[in-house]
């Protein structure tokens, strides 16, 4: 969560990559997390709440990693 | 099911969840709810606190100007928390949550601590109580920086709501920003201290409990097999060593990075 911005030199850009690595799992958990709660409360069959979920979580934390470090 | 020797169960082997409660100190309140106010671990947290008070007290006693060794060791210290952390991560802005961060790394490092130190043998650090509420004090301590710095409406804003995408993605963005940045961050600092030291402590249980049970086994081979235990046993506990230190470290510098980032304008 680092601005590009910042005069340090000292920044490894090691910060920028955990942050993407959690964007992007927290992403899946979040949409996956309710696409399983979806899935448990209208009786889904086959986990498909689930996978679309998660397909929409990766979407979306792909999005938000090239929005912030693209 | 296989059968266990009675010589396993008489040396509390295998060690579980048992080896993590501690009965009352006080003999009159054991059982009551009361009695695990003043256990082996309350006794060593308040040890901890009594330790760091101390150290600087007297090592601050009467500052020179050419440092004796004791003033060193607490310059050092200080120093090394404040240069290495808080100016390192959060910039010139940081010097003011020197204080903060040391006294969070060093009370985290001597919790730690008595994980390997003789007859304490357990950190407090493995009682998971202890870390969430250092963890709250964290999550609390960089949400109210973020608050007091860009005002309320402004860091929820800023935090929440990316700039400079289209509203209806906002849907699918805030719900990850919100867990990521106010949910993961206390629960991952509080289990990632908890977790190392419940499994050193349960890692050195193992070793040095599997020793004695393999040393009274009536089979020559095993009984000479206990040695390799016992070895790793002692192995384990340099490794302990350096987890206690890296966990501590880790907890001041993941509070700075937090605190980077709520002082920090925009992503």
């Amino acid at each position: 969560m680092t601005d590009k911005q910042s005069p340090r030199s000292t920044d490894p850009g090691s910060n920028a990559g955990w942050s993407a690595l959690g964007t992007l799992l927290s992403g899946i958990l979040v949409w996956g997390g309710i696409g399983a709660l979806l899935d448990w409360w209208l009786d889904i069959p086959k986990h498909i709440g689930l996978l679309v979920g998660m397909l929409v979580g990766l979407a979306t934390a792909l999005y938000m990693v090239l929005k912030r470090f693209g | 099911m296989s059968v266990r020797p009675a010589f396993l169960a008489e040396e509390g082997f295998p060690p579980g969840v048992k080896d993590f409660d501690f009965t009352s100190l006080i003999p009159s309140l054991r059982g009551s709810e009361s009695g695990l106010a003043f256990t082996k671990i309350t006794f060593m947290v308040w040890l901890a606190v009594a330790v760091i008070i101390l150290f600087f007290l007297v090592t601050y006693r009467s500052p020179k100007l050419v440092p004796t060794k004791g003033q060193w060791l607490a310059e050092s210290v200080y120093g090394f928390v404040r240069d290495g952390v808080a100016k390192e991560v959060i910039g010139r802005e940081g010097i003011r949550f020197a204080p903060y961060l040391t006294s969070v790394f060093l009370f985290i490092l001597v919790m730690n601590s008595f994980a390997i130190i003789p007859f304490f043998q357990i950190s407090p650090n493995s009682h998971i109580a202890y870390p969430i509420i250092l963890a709250l004090i964290s999550y609390f301590l960089f949400i109210a920086v973020g608050v007091r710095k860009q005002g309320f409406v402004r860091y929820f804003r800023v935090n929440l709501f990316m700039p400079g995408i289209p509203w209806p993605l906002y849907f699918l963005i805030t719900p990850i920003e919100f867990i990521s940045t106010f949910l993961t961050r206390p629960v991952t600092l509080a289990v990632r201290l908890f977790a190392n030291m419940f499994a050193g402590h349960l890692m050195l249980l193992v070793f040095t409990l599997g020793g004695v049970v393999m040393l009274e086994s009536a089979n020559f081979f095993i009984k000479g097999l206990s040695v390799a235990s016992f070895a790793m046993a002692i192995i384990m506990t340099f490794f302990e060593f350096m987890v206690i230190v890296l966990q501590a470290y880790v907890f001041a510098m993941l509070t700075a990075s937090y605190i980077e980032g709520a002082l920090a304008e925009q992503h």
